[in-house]
């Protein structure tokens, strides 16, 4: 049996009378990888930061930090690093500007207080590290010159050379491709061979079960429940212990499709982005296009919104052919896109959650002459408010103070507010908590029952599966399979998506 | 509501603003600084520039600028003067209201075409603001030039000298008109469709897009207001002096911006507000005002300026990384 490389007891944490940590108890041990899992706010950052002596914990002589079998009182980062404790923080902490080798050898030289440079050596360090997890990179190269996925490898490096014994790593797969996720996992696996240990703090839950030893499940600061091995639970207890909800997983939305076709594309292409794509949209359907990061869904998306044109092919709209080459045909065909990336393209986040709920409908306001009528902008505002149950104090409150999951409530507002016929979603549940997706998700299945035809983008194989009735799989530009959602499962996805 | 308060709470800034900076005046020099001919000639001052401030406002809420407003409002006052020559050469015994109709429809078409101008190569071309609109001033200078060979344009019909050097009671005439045109830009900006989406576009100019609204006619339209405001102006300036000339007023381009930032426009565009703006107006007039006073050579005023310029945009960046500090503070004792 391993020993363990830490473990702590009674751990709490109070934040001006907020618990963020209460009695936690966790423990790593050599050589293992270790998952933390929880909802954002449920305490897995603030242990982290204790762990790194970030933060300190709220006195309690109960609690205990025993770090290779050492017992602290006050944990200063300094210990930490001395005990070969690094945190990889999710903006990676690297210096874009400086070569890969210099990023590497960094911390070692400031704890070797050292004046003068040897290039020779810092590249010798540099390979030598990168040797020990089988990764190559040019050592002179620029580290802003190479993508996120290699930027974390030279994070990686960087920790080994300072000696890591337990590498915390802060959702280290939250913008890496399917592949670079997979070259991500040979590197841990490459470290675990080496006796270290990993501690990840993370969310997808696919990815938890494919590199974890252990689990843990977090939630309101308090450790729910460790699993020692995954074979032990699934994806969905984990979800409802993460929520503290039941999830029903067998669950599919029914269309109560009827009448005519609202929309047809067929034979659309657009060079270098999708081709060929054919699919059929009835009122009530939900149509859910799955495909990774770069397979051209986004670029389908707009392109049935008008801001980007296609090549070839055609749209009809009630049998109609048309065309759709601005925003303005999206206004007249009754389209609306709720675009991936909410923050730039959703919201106007310095402005009210009123502002950005009318922004749409702003003209339907003008009541006398040329001029709006405040109390119905108001009024407007504040029953898309209860509609959407989203969580403020005011109407008058900047969208940037929301949450990501009310935030998307006031982007669904103010395009349910042009009562579209059309409803493009791309990516409607992105960076969103697992509690606030289940509501969102429910929206949008109502949405479609009122008789919305529905098109929803997304990476997540769950949100197609349980939310979509009918599941086109997009790889690369094309659809590779176009199936009703009822006769697909989960490992059917997961294998076209590979 | 909270929102509200705050923006009231604001207002309440400028005002002061305008109370120390007139009272320090006062009591430094308060002889000659509240004197009725002084107190006077600023209200036959802020209309000027304040109407060109106004414009540039309009522009900067876009998140765009127009340097060409004064060379525009320098082309409409003399494409105005030129008009009305000519009519009053051939119809001698032209009414004083066709008088001043030629004039004003003049103005304002011409300034309106020349910000129209400016929003077509910011919006359609895509050239930047800042660019495209020194591109323009040179133009319209040019312009301008060529039309009069750089020689003022004077002798008037008395109608339009009254515009500016008549007063109703003590109170200018033109101030009026200032007062009126300010007014009427904040009800536009405010409560009109249009206005909403100049501020919207401004804070984010791709949500805007991705929320279908046409980005192009917005742009045209806020340009087309700020010429506008160019061409009220030059019916002023030309009143004023009776004559209009190339390079009229080029000094006030400084002002214009300058008092538009004091008055807490974002330069990032967005955020502002008109009755701010008029306060920095008012509290710019008094110190320009003073330093006429005082003694100050136009050299010294534009090192004045300038740097006050330079100081307000350092607050204006420094002040929310400020804030951003403190929160951050705070967060580090709040839940993470």
């Amino acid at each position: 049996m391993a020993e363990n490389i830490l473990q702590v007891a009674s751990l709490s944490k109070t934040y001006s009378g907020v618990k963020a940590l209460v009695d936690f108890d966790f423990s790593i041990k050599q050589g293992e990888v270790h998952c933390l899992v929880g909802e954002n706010g449920s305490g897995k950052s603030t242990f982290m930061k204790i762990i790194a002596g970030v933060v300190r914990p709220d006195r309690d002589s109960r609690t205990q930090i025993l770090i290779n079998g050492k017992q602290f009182r006050r944990l200063t980062p300094k210990d930490s690093m001395n005990e070969g404790i690094q945190v990889i923080y999710q903006d990676l902490s690297l210096f874009p500007n400086l070569t890969v080798a210099e990023n590497i050898a960094m911390n070692q030289r400031i704890e070797e207080n050292r004046k003068t440079v040897s290039w020779k050596e810092m590249r010798r360090t540099a390979l030598d590290s990168m040797e020990q997890i089988s990764v190559k990179l040019d050592p002179e190269e620029l580290v802003e010159n190479y993508p996120i996925a290699k930027q974390q490898l030279v994070a990686i490096c960087r920790a080994i050379t300072s000696g890591v014994q337990l590498l915390i790593m802060d959702e280290p797969t939250a913008s890496l491709g399917k592949t670079d996720v997979e070259h991500f996992f040979k590197v841990i696996r490459k470290l675990k061979e080496r006796g270290i240990s990993a501690l990840f703090i993370g969310h997808k839950l696919h990815e938890v079960f494919a590199i974890a030893d252990r689990i843990t499940v977090i939630r309101d600061g308090k450790r729910i429940k460790t699993f020692d091995s995954v074979s032990e639970t699934n994806e969905h207890e984990i979800t409802e212990l993460m929520t503290g909800k039941k999830i029903d997983s067998s669950k599919r939305y029914e269309s109560k499709t009827n009448g005519k076709p609202l929309m047809e594309i067929r034979g659309l292409s657009k060079s270098g982005q999708y081709s060929d794509v054919n699919f059929t949209l009835y009122p009530g359907d939900i149509i859910g296009i799955i495909g990774l990061t770069g397979a051209g869904r986004t670029e389908l998306a707009l392109s049935v919104f008008g801001l980007n044109k296609p090549d070839t092919g055609e749209i009809l709209i009630d049998n109609k052919p048309v065309s759709i080459e601005s925003t303005r045909d999206a206004i007249k065909n009754e389209i609306a896109l709720v675009p991936e990336n909410r923050l730039v393209q959703g919201l106007f986040t310095e402005k009210t959650i009123m502002d950005n709920v009318l922004i749409t409908t702003i003209d339907e306001f003008r009541k006398y002459g040329p001029f709006l009528s405040k109390k119905e902008m108001v009024d407007s505002a504040n029953s898309w408010i209860d509609k959407l149950n989203i969580k403020t104090p005011s109407a008058k409150l900047p969208v940037k103070q929301l949450s990501g999951g009310n935030q998307q409530r006031v982007v669904l507002s103010k395009w349910l507010a042009t009562k579209p016929r059309i409803l493009i979603l791309d990516g409607p549940t992105v960076g969103i908590d697992v509690g606030a997706k289940a509501e969102i998700h429910r929206y949008i299945q109502e949405m479609a029952q009122d008789g919305i035809g529905i098109i929803m983008m997304s990476d997540e194989i769950h949100e197609v599966l349980h939310n979509a009735n009918k599941i086109l799989v997009m790889r690369e530009g094309r659809i590779i399979k176009s199936a009703d959602a009822t006769s697909l499962d989960e490992t059917d996805l997961m294998q076209l998506l590979q | 509501m909270k929102q509200h308060n705050r923006s009231v709470s604001r207002v309440v800034y400028y005002i002061l603003m305008f109370v120390i900076v007139f009272a320090l005046f006062s009591l430094t020099i308060p002889g000659q600084f509240l004197s009725r001919f002084n107190l006077q000639s600023m209200a036959f001052q802020v209309p000027e520039f304040g109407i060109l401030a106004l414009g540039m406002m309009v522009a900067m809420l876009t998140a765009g600028i127009d340097l060409s407003i004064i060379a525009n409002a320098n082309l409409a006052g003399i494409m105005s003067a030129i008009c009305l020559l000519k009519v009053t050469e051939l119809y001698p015994n032209v009414g004083s209201l066709a008088i001043i109709l030629v004039t004003v429809v003049v103005a304002v078409i011409s300034g309106t075409i020349g910000g129209l101008f400016n929003g077509f190569l910011i919006s359609v071309l895509g050239i930047l603001p800042i660019l495209a609109t020194l591109g323009t001033m040179k133009l319209f200078e040019g312009l301008a030039t060529v039309v009069t060979r750089g020689r003022p344009i004077t002798g008037f019909p008395v109608e339009i000298q009254y515009i500016a050097n008549e007063t109703i009671g003590v109170v200018p005439v033109s101030f009026v008109i200032f007062l009126i045109v300010l007014v009427m830009v904040a009800l536009f900006l405010k409560k009109t469709p249009l206005g909403f989406k100049i501020y919207m576009l401004g804070s984010n100019e791709e949500a805007a897009r991705y929320s279908r609204l046409n980005n192009r006619a917005i742009l045209l339209r806020a340009y087309a207001v700020s010429g506008l405001m160019a061409g009220i102006a030059s019916i002023i300036m030309m009143s004023r002096f009776n004559s209009v000339k190339v390079g009229y007023g080029n000094s006030y381009l400084l002002q214009a911006v300058l008092v538009v930032i004091l008055g807490g426009t974002n330069p990032d565009g967005g955020e502002g507000d008109v009755f701010n703006a008029l306060f920095a107006i008012l509290t710019l007039q008094c110190i320009a005002s003073g330093f006429n006073i005082l003694g100050f050579t136009d050299y010294m005023r534009n090192v004045i300026y300038g740097s006050m310029l330079i100081i307000v945009l350092m607050f204006t960046i420094m002040v929310p990384r400020i804030r951003e500090m403190v929160k951050r503070k705070k967060e580090t004792v709040s839940i993470s």
